[in-house]
């Protein structure tokens, strides 16, 4: 009998050719199915957007906690301002300290929030605008919750998803590039909120919260509003990683009277 | 014809291969792709950088199951040597997918920060010891670095350097780096809620790679005739040896020994080590009158087991001769390419 002997140099056996012609198409739809499965339960990845095209925008720069910008639109809800990458705007805008201006960036978008990413000192120009001042602090309340540290950018649209353990990585460089951190908590009916994180002063909070970052925590402060804006004050030594725990599976969203008048993230 | 095996390079089934290989890998790409993008509401699909950061990684995790899975398929039935032949082009083809995973998730999520990528996947939070905060990236760093060695060797130029042992051990280091992709996705995108990967993926690979390497051990174990060796020893049954085919025999320890029948009937033993990458020659065929490997064609003349001139290839040879009409072999091995004689046993074609 002769024997469909395959050497890579010679013509391809006739014996042979019916099997390949069966092994290849299967093996591709093994491969294909196997995509499939893989590929189908595919997360959402939340509702934020990052434009494409710039927008320019007129108000009021703050510096504290973060940069910020105050519109006509949104007194009560300023515009977070970041850089490009994964930097915060600190030194571009800080010379405008106080000052209107006209910014020029992409729009990063979820729900109630709103932030501007800018490029360079070319994307503000001074401008004659009246100065709007920041809102009043609302009364601090105690509040102990548990939930993700996130770094806001990435998590308001820049990456989807901006969460997570495979995110943990980028969101600590973002948080070391000065990025402002929020905690994101979900209630038993799934609602995310999220929160911009300050420190003990009311100021950026820095590096501290590195360790705590992308993992399940418990965090204690004090939450007050500024105008919509929820914000809570955090020191490191009042958050505990919740070791053990399944990455993101946030327990109910406690302590916070009227947590439905604060922003939402519809995700 | 012998040249054709170090004239290399382009003939018309590697030309085949390669090119089912890769509409098949675009193919698992914009499949991943397009069906990730299409199961979830239009304004929550994940970013497109993502998507096809993901759609590599698990490309390259197919390719690297199928490619473990072609040897001990290959072993176990010739009829799937023609996957094995161009093995390589599927290793490299694998490494630049697995590589643009990498560069991807080393520009995405370390780029564009304060410290440069390499420094952050380095230096981030999380460890080595909680399994829920394993640092899972670098297992992915440290298994494309063997990916690396390996693609970067794979020529026979470095076969040639290395030596076979060398080279050989080299590439044993892929089980390694498949251990390491395997933990690389349990304690990463297994762990995380955002991500899609089944919990069963690296499960089920283990399974294909691991059962079909387990049944080609048993099947290779129970093939060869282990002998004692040191005097003469019989070959039992040599019309039971096909035409232009071989029995694998085991002498001392893991010494082992081809022995082939050509066309004229007549018998020669050589070593069963080809001197490319170790093919096992007994499982090969004698092609227009030469011992031919069954993994990339390297031929040897059974006479004195050398390669046909120009080639310089040469595996050792054994004495056979005829002791009370029965066909017996000498298991010490004589110097690589020392001619002796055929044997030929009986006159008759059985
Ligand atoms: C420098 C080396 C590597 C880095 C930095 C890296 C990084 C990552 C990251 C960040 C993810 C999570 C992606 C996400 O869910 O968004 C991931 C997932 C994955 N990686 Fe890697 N990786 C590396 C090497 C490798 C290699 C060599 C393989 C082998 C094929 C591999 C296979 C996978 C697979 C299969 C996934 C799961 C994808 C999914 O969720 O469907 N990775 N890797
Ligand atoms: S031809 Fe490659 S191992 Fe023999």
């Amino acid at each position: 009998m002769k024997r469909d002997f395959y050497v890579g140099y010679l013509p391809f056996p006739v014996g042979l050719k019916p099997l390949f012609r069966l092994l290849i198409p299967v093996t591709l739809l093994i491969a294909l199915g196997t995509v499939y499965l893989i590929a189908e339960k595919t997360p959402a990845a939340g509702s934020g957007t990052w434009a494409l095209d710039t927008t320019t925008v007129t108000g009021t720069i703050v510096m504290d906690p973060y940069p910020m910008l105050i519109t006509d639109d949104r007194q009560d809800n300023p515009i977070l301002l970041v850089q490009l990458g994964k930097m915060s705007a600190h030194d571009i805008v800080a010379p405008y300290a106080g000052q209107s201006v006209e910014l020029t960036g992409f729009m990063i978008e979820r729900g109630p929030w709103q932030m501007l990413e800018i490029e360079s000192s070319e994307s503000v120009q001074a401008s004659t605008a009246d100065k709007l001042t920041l809102p009043t602090a609302s009364e601090p309340i105690a509040v102990s919750l548990q939930g993700e540290i996130v770094d806001s950018k990435c998590m308001l649209g820049v990456m989807k998803p901006g969460a997570g353990k495979v995110h943990r990585d980028c969101a600590e460089l973002c948080i070391m590039g000065g990025m402002p951190p929020m905690l994101l908590v979900k209630n038993a009916d799934g609602d995310k909120a999220a929160y911009l994180l300050v420190d003990e002063n009311g100021k950026a909070v820095g590096t501290q919260l590195l360790p705590f970052i992308a993992v399940p925590v418990r965090l204690s402060g004090s939450a007050f509003r500024l105008g919509k804006m929820p914000v809570i004050q955090v020191q490191s030594k009042d958050v505990q990683a919740l070791a053990g725990e399944v990455l993101a599976a946030f327990g109910p969203s406690i302590g916070l009277a009227g947590t439905s008048s604060f922003c939402r993230i519809v995700s | 014809m012998s040249h054709g095996f170090t004239t290399v390079q382009w003939n018309k089934n590697k030309k085949v291969y390669d090119g089912l290989l890769w509409a098949g890998i675009l193919l698992a790409i914009i499949a991943n792709v397009a069906i990730s993008a299409s199961v979830v509401p239009t304004a929550s699909v994940p970013s497109m950088e993502i998507l096809v950061l993901r759609a590599l990684g698990d490309t390259g995790f197919l390719l690297l199951t199928l490619i473990l899975s072609t040897g001990p398929l290959a072993r176990l039935n010739e009829r799937f040597l023609p996957l094995l032949y161009n093995r390589r082009h599927m290793g490299v083809s694998f490494f630049v997918i697995a590589s643009a995973h990498g560069l991807f998730a080393l520009m995405w999520y370390h780029g564009f920060g304060p410290v440069d990528p390499l420094t952050s996947l380095f230096t981030s939070q999380g460890s080595f010891e909680s399994l829920s905060e394993y640092r899972f990236q670098p297992l992915g760093f440290f298994a494309l670095l063997i990916f690396f060695l390996m693609a970067a060797t794979s020529h026979d130029y470095w076969n040639a350097v290395l030596g076979p042992g060398v080279w050989k051990a080299l590439h044993m280091l892929v089980y390694v780096a498949y251990g390491l992709v395997l933990m690389h996705m349990s304690l990463g995108a297994l762990q995380s809620t955002h991500s899609a990967l089944p919990d069963w993926a690296p499960f089920a690979s283990l399974a294909v790679v691991g059962g079909l390497h387990l049944v080609s051990l048993v099947w290779q174990q129970n093939q060869p005739d282990k002998l004692s060796g040191g005097e003469w020893i019989e070959i039992e049954n040599p019309s039971a040896i096909p035409q232009n085919g071989a029995r694998v025999i085991e002498v001392g320890g893991d010494e082992r020994i081809a022995i082939f029948r050509n066309e004229n009937d007549e018998y020669g033993a050589i070593s069963n080590v080809c001197r490319h990458q170790a093919g096992p020659l007994g499982e090969g065929c004698m092609v227009e009158g030469l011992v031919t490997c069954p993994w990339h064609g390297f031929q040897y003349q059974l006479s004195d087991g050398a390669s046909p001139p120009p080639f310089e290839e040469k595996v050792a040879t054994y004495q056979m001769k005829l002791l009370d009409g029965k066909l017996v072999l000498n298991p010490d091995p004589l110097p690589p390419g020392t001619a002796r004689p055929l044997v030929k046993p009986f006159v008759n074609k059985e």
